[in-house]
C-alpha cells in the first residue's frame, strides 16, 4: 500500500532528474522510509542472487537541471528515455544503460552504457569501480562530443552503493 | 583624405586618415566597451548653423511629444515608404496581400526606417547633397523588411498572438503562411540589396542576417547558463538587435558618400543606441507591471534568458544563482528571484549600462552637422531611455 501511495507520488516526475519541488521531495523520501520499516532483510549482500538481473530506475537524486541541462541538449532535443541497470552477479559487474532519443528529421535512438565492478564492503554495502563506457550509435557521439565529460561525470557511479531489497 | 569643401560648410578631422583597408581592420564589431573607437571627427559648424542650433536645443520637449518631434523631419519620406512597402508585398499572391496590412499596416513605429532617413539627411547634409537618392529610400525599405521577416519568424518560434496590437500572421492564417511571409521579406530583401549594386552595404546589411541567426541560436546555447558574461550578453544582444540598426545606419552613410569616419561615426551610433535599446527593453522585463507589459512580469528570467539586471544580481547574490540553476522548480521560487535582482542592485546596474551605452551613441554624432536630423537623432536617443524611468 505505501508502494502505491510511492509510484502515484513519482507518476509524471520523470525520475525527478529535471527538478523535484523540496516539499515533494520530501514526500518521497518520507515514504521511501516508511516503506524501510517493512524491510526484514537485515543483511542483503550476503544473498546478492536476488538482485541479479535487469532493474529500471524510478527515481533518483540525480539533477540535470540549468546549464547542464542546456548544454546536454536535454531541454528540447534530446529525450531521456529508460534507465536500465543489469547486474552480472557471476561476474561482479553492474551494468547501467541510459536511453537517449534525438527528435528531428530521422528520429535517433541511442545508449550510454556505463560498465562497474562491484565488490561486496559490509552487509549492506557494495564498493563501485567504474570500468569503461560506450555511447551508440555514432551520431549520438557527436551530439554529446562537446560535452562528454559532463555527461559521463552526471552518471558516473564510482564510489558506492547501499543495497536495500 | 579629402574633406568637401562645400558652400557653407566646413569640416574638421582630428585625426590623418589611414588607407581604406586598415580603417575596416581596426573596426570592430563585437562589442568591447573597453576599446574606443578609433577615430572621432567633430563637425565645426559655420555660424549661422551655430545659431540654428542654439535657437533648437531652447526647445525643450515634452515627453508626450518627443516621438513626434523626432518624426517631423522624416514625416513625408515614412509616408513614402509606407505605400512603397505596401506595393512591394502586395503585388505577388493573395495570401501575401492579406499579410501585408498585417505586416505593413500602423502598429509599429518603424523607428528603424526612421534612424535610416535622419542618418541619411543628416549625413547628405554634411556632404551637401540637397535630398536624399533613391538608394536611401530603399535602404530605408529594406531595413523594416528585414527587421518584419524577423518578427514574423520570432511570433511563429515564440507562438504569439498578438504583436503592437494586432493579430500575428501566424494565429490568423497559421504557420505555413507565416514562415514563407517571412521567407518572401527575407528573400526580397536580398534581392533589393543586390540591386542597390553597392559591395560595402551589400556586405554589411547581409552580415545582419547571419547575425540574427548567431543571436537566437547563442541565446538557446545559453539558457539557464549563471556563467554568462556581461561581454557575452552584449554580444547576443548586439546581433539580435544592434547589428541590424549599425549596418543601416553606416549604410545611409555610405550613400551620401561620407568618409569613413563618419561612416564609422554611424556605425557606433547605431551599434550603442541598439545595445541601449535591448538593454532598456530587458530592464522593462522586470519592472513593468504584467499589464504593461503584455504578458506576465520576469518572462526572460522565468524561461532562463539571463540578461542585464540579472547578471549583475548574480555577482552578488549565491542565493540568486541556486533558483536560477534549479529552474524556479520551489513555488515562489521566480518571486523570489526577481526580488533578488532588485534587493542587489541588479536593475540600477542595468540602467547605468543603458545610460552608458546612450551616451556613447550620442558622442558619435559629434561629426554630424546641427539641424533638425542631428537633433532628432540625439532626441531618439532620449526616446529610447526614457521608458526606463
Amino acid at each position: 500500500e505505501i508502494k502505491a501511495q510511492l509510484l502515484s507520488e513519482l507518476e509524471g516526475l520523470d525520475r525527478g532528474i529535471f527538478g523535484v519541488p523540496a516539499a515533494k521531495k520530501a514526500r518521497i523520501l518520507a515514504l521511501i522510509s516508511e516503506l524501510e520499516k517493512h524491510n526484514t532483510q537485515t543483511a542483503p549482500t550476503a544473498n546478492l542472487e536476488a538482485v541479479a538481473g535487469d532493474w529500471r530506475l524510478l527515481y533518483s537524486t540525480i539533477t540535470i537541471t540549468g546549464a547542464k541541462r542546456t548544454k546536454l541538449g536535454l531541454r528540447e532535443f534530446v529525450q531521456l528515455g529508460a534507465f536500465i541497470q543489469h547486474i552480472d552477479t557471476a561476474n561482479n559487474l553492474a551494468v547501467n544503460r541510459i536511453e537517449f532519443s534525438v527528435s528531428g528529421f530521422s528520429s535517433l535512438r541511442g545508449f550510454l552504457t556505463i560498465r562497474a565492478n562491484y565488490n561486496v564492503v559490509s552487509e549492506r554495502r557494495v564498493g563501485i569501480t567504474y570500468l569503461d563506457s560506450t555511447l551508440v550509435p555514432t551520431q549520438l557521439q557527436k551530439i554529446f562530443e562537446a560535452n562528454l565529460d559532463l555527461l559521463l561525470s552526471i552518471f558516473n557511479p564510482e564510489g558506492y552503493l547501499d543495497l536495500t531489497y | 583624405m579629402s574633406t568637401p569643401e562645400t558652400v557653407g560648410c566646413s569640416s574638421r578631422v582630428l585625426q590623418t586618415c589611414l588607407p581604406r583597408h586598415r580603417s575596416i581592420t581596426t573596426f570592430s564589431r563585437r562589442n568591447s566597451d573597453a576599446r574606443p573607437v578609433v577615430r572621432t571627427c567633430v563637425y565645426t559648424p559655420t555660424r549661422s548653423e551655430e545659431q540654428t542650433a542654439l535657437k533648437l536645443e531652447a526647445q525643450v520637449v515634452p515627453p508626450a511629444n518627443l516621438l513626434n518631434e523626432i518624426l517631423a523631419p522624416v514625416k513625408s519620406d515614412m509616408e513614402q515608404m509606407n505605400q512603397n512597402l505596401k506595393n512591394v508585398v502586395g503585388n505577388r499572391h493573395p495570401m501575401l496581400m492579406a499579410a501585408a496590412e498585417q505586416i505593413f499596416g500602423a502598429g509599429g513605429k518603424k523607428l528603424r526606417p526612421v534612424i535610416v532617413f535622419l542618418v541619411a539627411h543628416s549625413t547628405a547634409q554634411r556632404e551637401g547633397l540637397t535630398e536624399l537618392t533613391d538608394k536611401h529610400r530603399r535602404l530605408a525599405e529594406i531595413t523594416e523588411m528585414i527587421h518584419t521577416a524577423s518578427l514574423v519568424h520570432d511570433d511563429v518560434l515564440d507562438e504569439c498572438d498578438i504583436r503592437r496590437g494586432k493579430k500575428t500572421i501566424n494565429s490568423m492564417y497559421g504557420t505555413r503562411v507565416a514562415v514563407l511571409a517571412g521567407d518572401f521579406l527575407f528573400a526580397q530583401s536580398s534581392w533589393f540589396l543586390a540591386n542597390l549594386d553597392n559591395l560595402e552595404v551589400i556586405k554589411l546589411i547581409s552580415q545582419v542576417i547571419a547575425d540574427f541567426a548567431n543571436g537566437e541560436i547563442s541565446q538557446a546555447a545559453s539558457l539557464f547558463d549563471t556563467d554568462i558574461t556581461l561581454e557575452q550578453y552584449l554580444d547576443k544582444s548586439f546581433y539580435k538587435t544592434a547589428s541590424l540598426i549599425a549596418a543601416s545606419c553606416r549604410s545611409a552613410a555610405v550613400f551620401s558618400d561620407s568618409p569613413v569616419e563618419v561612416k564609422e561615426a554611424m556605425y557606433s551610433y547605431g551599434k550603442h543606441l541598439g545595445l541601449a535599446f535591448q538593454v532598456v527593453d530587458d530592464v522593462l522585463d522586470f519592472t513593468q507591471s504584467t499589464e504593461q507589459l503584455g504578458k506576465p512580469q520576469g518572462q526572460d528570467l522565468a524561461s532562463g534568458n539571463l540578461t542585464a539586471p540579472a547578471i549583475f544580481a548574480l555577482r552578488k547574490s549565491p542565493e540568486l544563482l541556486d533558483i536560477i540553476s534549479s529552474e524556479f522548480v520551489e513555488e515562489g521560487s521566480l518571486e523570489r528571484a526577481l526580488e533578488l535582482v532588485r534587493e542587489t542592485g541588479g536593475i540600477e546596474e542595468a540602467r547605468l549600462l543603458a545610460r552608458q551605452q546612450a551616451d556613447m551613441a550620442l558622442a558619435a554624432l559629434e561629426c554630424l552637422p546641427e539641424g533638425p536630423s542631428r537633433r532628432s537623432l540625439r532626441l531618439m536617443v532620449d526616446y529610447v531611455l526614457e521608458r526606463i524611468y
